[in-house]
């Protein structure tokens, strides 16, 4: 099975493409993924590599409710010479991810996806939302050393992170809003050609958006701190 | 209205159209793909590094200083299955400048906070052939979405055929 994985991030190293590779995962050894970022233009040589693929997987952040520029102009491409697709309809998913808490925020941009899949002759199988996707992240050493100092605060980040990630180890039984469940079974869908309807799923972090945006906003302060800026500096204004 | 500062993102690229929205509107600033411009890199500078500016060195690296000084913002942009065009889209991409990074809890959704004092009117029209009932939800549901964003005024949103109908839709 050929699949096209589509990485609409601009960012290195994005939740984006660590949900990519993590369905990659869960996909048949024999599956021969063709990855694809959007941040060069594509080639007239990929977009027809891109037609001759089984299946198109697709994930990207949440610009600003919509998807990135870059992506759109990848998808104007595909859109553009579709018509020289072959007999078979090539199955679209979509994994959208948002930095904000509520995960519902991700419907304009799967309908988006889902509105160019029909344009462009596909079949629109299934999407999936996460709300705060930089979850995904979490644990990994890279966001400790971007935090800058080490000390209490970022051992508090870490430990606080742990617990609430995705894919925190030490919860060892599924929840059917986890991002694993939700991903394993989106990798059966891309297998068996099968998914009906979206599914939004948030982290394990507790429904108060309050308290999650309390604790994002003050790594907005960390991060800032980390670049030599003062607290004030953040709203400072362009006249 | 006319004397009033508009701020005017347009995909079109036809100096004709651009002449009439400049001798509608004297006080503008059309932004269209006369100036090329460069994709958001997602680095967050402008929210963490340069507050308030995108490094980014082309025309675009100070959509949040022009969008302060808007009393109206104008979107003309092909329908693009129910979003904005990718030049549109990259111009809005370029704009979170335009407010804080922080979240800020707005009803039922969450928002960022303001950066600048200023609220303008928010007036979209999307163009193109066969735009579908779903199509229309979308965009529609979208502007409602970036307003929220944007903390501005109630978005006003229109659809037409051609781009050259759009002239006589705008405020």
């Amino acid at each position: 099975m050929k699949i096209a994985m589509i990485n609409g991030s601009p960012r290195t190293n994005s939740a984006s493409e660590f949900i990519l590779n993590y369905v990659k995962d869960k996909l048949p050894a024999e599956s021969e993924i063709l990855h694809i970022d959007t941040v060069t233009p594509l080639s007239p040589e990929t977009v027809s590599q891109i037609l001759l693929c089984d299946c198109i997987v697709i994930a990207s952040p949440l610009y600003i409710d919509a998807l990135p520029s870059s992506l759109l102009d990848a998808m104007d491409k595909i859109c553009n010479v579709s018509g020289n697709r072959r007999a078979n309809r090539i199955s679209v998913y979509a994994v959208i991810n948002c930095a904000f808490y509520e995960s519902h925020n991700n419907h304009h941009a799967l309908e988006i996806i889902e509105n160019w899949s029909k344009h462009c002759g596909f079949d629109w199988k299934r999407g999936v939302g996460i709300g705060a996707g930089g979850f995904l992240l979490m644990g990994s050493t890279q966001n400790v050393e971007e935090v800058g100092k080490k000390n209490i605060w970022t051992f508090v980040r870490v430990v606080a992170r742990t617990f609430f990630s995705y894919d925190n180890p030490f919860r060892k039984k599924p929840f059917a809003k986890g991002f694993n469940f939700t991903m394993q079974s989106l990798a059966d869908d891309i297998v068996g050609n099968t998914g009906n309807g979206n599914v939004y799923i948030r982290p394990y972090f507790p429904k108060i958006t309050v308290l999650y945006n309390l604790m994002t906003n003050f790594s907005f302060i960390l991060m800032i701190k980390s670049n030599g800026l003062k607290i004030k500096d953040i709203g400072r204004k362009d006249l | 209205m006319s004397a009033e500062k508009v701020l005017i993102i347009s995909d079109v690229n036809d100096a004709n159209f651009n002449q009439l929205i400049k001798e509608k509107y004297p006080e503008s600033v059309i932004l269209s793909p006369e100036n090329p411009i460069k994709p958001c890199v997602g680095c967050l500078s402008c929210w963490l590094r340069t507050p308030g500016k995108c490094v980014l060195n082309d025309s675009y690296s100070r959509m949040g200083n022009y969008m302060s000084e808007s009393c109206t913002i104008i979107y003309i942009s092909r329908c693009f299955f129910g979003g904005f065009s990718p030049f549109v889209k990259n111009v809005i991409d370029r704009s979170i400048a335009y407010v804080q990074p922080f979240f800020s809890k707005k009803g039922k959704s969450s928002g960022h906070l303001k950066r600048y004092k200023n609220r303008f009117d928010y007036f979209a029209v999307f163009y193109g052939e066969n735009i579908s009932e779903e199509e229309k939800k979308t965009a529609l549901s979208l502007c409602r979405g970036n307003a929220l964003l944007w903390n501005c005024n109630k978005p006003e949103v229109r659809f037409c055929e051609n781009y050259t109908d759009a002239e006589e839709l705008l405020p």
